[in-house]
């Protein structure tokens, strides 16, 4: 194998070392503002869904829904005992418990 | 406007100023950064990220360093960011391969530039792929003083390395890139 001379070494590098800098894409300040105000707007919409806002919304949401059950539960026994009375009756039936 | 009237002027959060920093470096960090990169895209990408956390932690610039230093290790380190991220993607390209789009690492800097002649565009690129397979320290270092024409004091502020440490990471890495063009060219 023949190993890259220094000299080889140096002239590739000079060529490198002599590139024309690149400048920075057309409206590329359009383009960074136009992000930054996209990512504020959605910094600003997350806000409101923030896990500890959620979290807390659904233990109130879970709170309030067995509250909700509990109280119905009292109306569906007295509701379901009548409604087994006046469907024994419609048969001619009775109920003994 | 002078560069300490401009950081008070950041930090007060006028909008004017930041424009005019904009435009004062993003050529220099952008260049720097695609010189690193080797990918317009995602060069450009880094650069936006950059003068974003500028304008985020202008705040905490303690102006112990220039403005201009404190942007570019900035961007070095969101090019580095990049680059770790590329890796990553790789890695898991490498082993869930299906599902993943595949990702084509282009070596376009060279060929962006339009000081190089077609003979050249060539030997360009595998400098250049060889400069990618450097050790991050080494890419880096090497990047900003061969290709950038950066002083060794003004990288070892940004890198944040003593000069004795860039001077080895400026030799490690000619070493391992005349091995690897040796390579290249021999195969």
């Amino acid at each position: 194998m023949k190993n890259l001379s220094n000299e080889q070494f140096e002239q590739g590098m000079n060529i490198i070392s002599n590139l024309k800098e690149v400048g920075a894409p057309d409206f590329f300040y359009t383009r960074l503002k136009a992000r930054m105000d996209k990512e504020n707007l959605s910094n600003e919409l997350a806000s409101p869904f923030q896990p500890i806002i959620v979290i807390c919304a659904l233990t109130l949401l879970l709170f309030i829904n067995s509250l909700l059950l509990k109280s119905d539960s009292n109306i569906v026994n007295t509701n379901s005992s009548q409604e087994m009375e006046a469907f024994a009756a419609s048969y001619d039936q009775t109920i003994t418990n | 406007m002078n560069e300490k009237e401009l950081i008070s002027c950041l930090k007060l959060g006028e909008e004017l100023a930041f424009k005019l920093l904009v435009e004062k470096y993003q050529d220099r960090v952008y260049n720097s950064i695609l010189n690193i990169l080797q990918n317009a895209d995602e060069a450009e990408d880094a650069a936006q990220e950059t003068f974003i956390q500028v304008y985020e932690s202008i705040n905490g610039f303690k102006e112990e360093s220039s403005l201009a230093t404190w942007i570019y290790r900035i961007a070095i380190r969101k090019a580095l960011e990049k680059i770790r991220k590329q890796k990553n993607r790789q890695r898991l390209h490498s082993i869930v391969p299906w599902w993943m789009p595949s990702e084509e690492k282009s070596i376009e800097a060279a060929y962006l530039n339009p000081g190089i002649n077609n003979e050249n565009k060539e030997k360009v690129t595998l400098i250049f792929k060889a400069i990618s397979e450097l050790p991050h320290n080494q890419r880096v270092a090497f990047t900003l003083i061969r290709v950038q024409g950066m002083k060794h004091e003004e990288v070892s502020e940004i890198i944040q390395l003593s000069i004795k440490a860039i001077e080895s990471l400026l030799s490690r890495a000619k070493e391992n890139l005349k091995n690897k063009l040796t390579n290249y060219y021999n195969s």
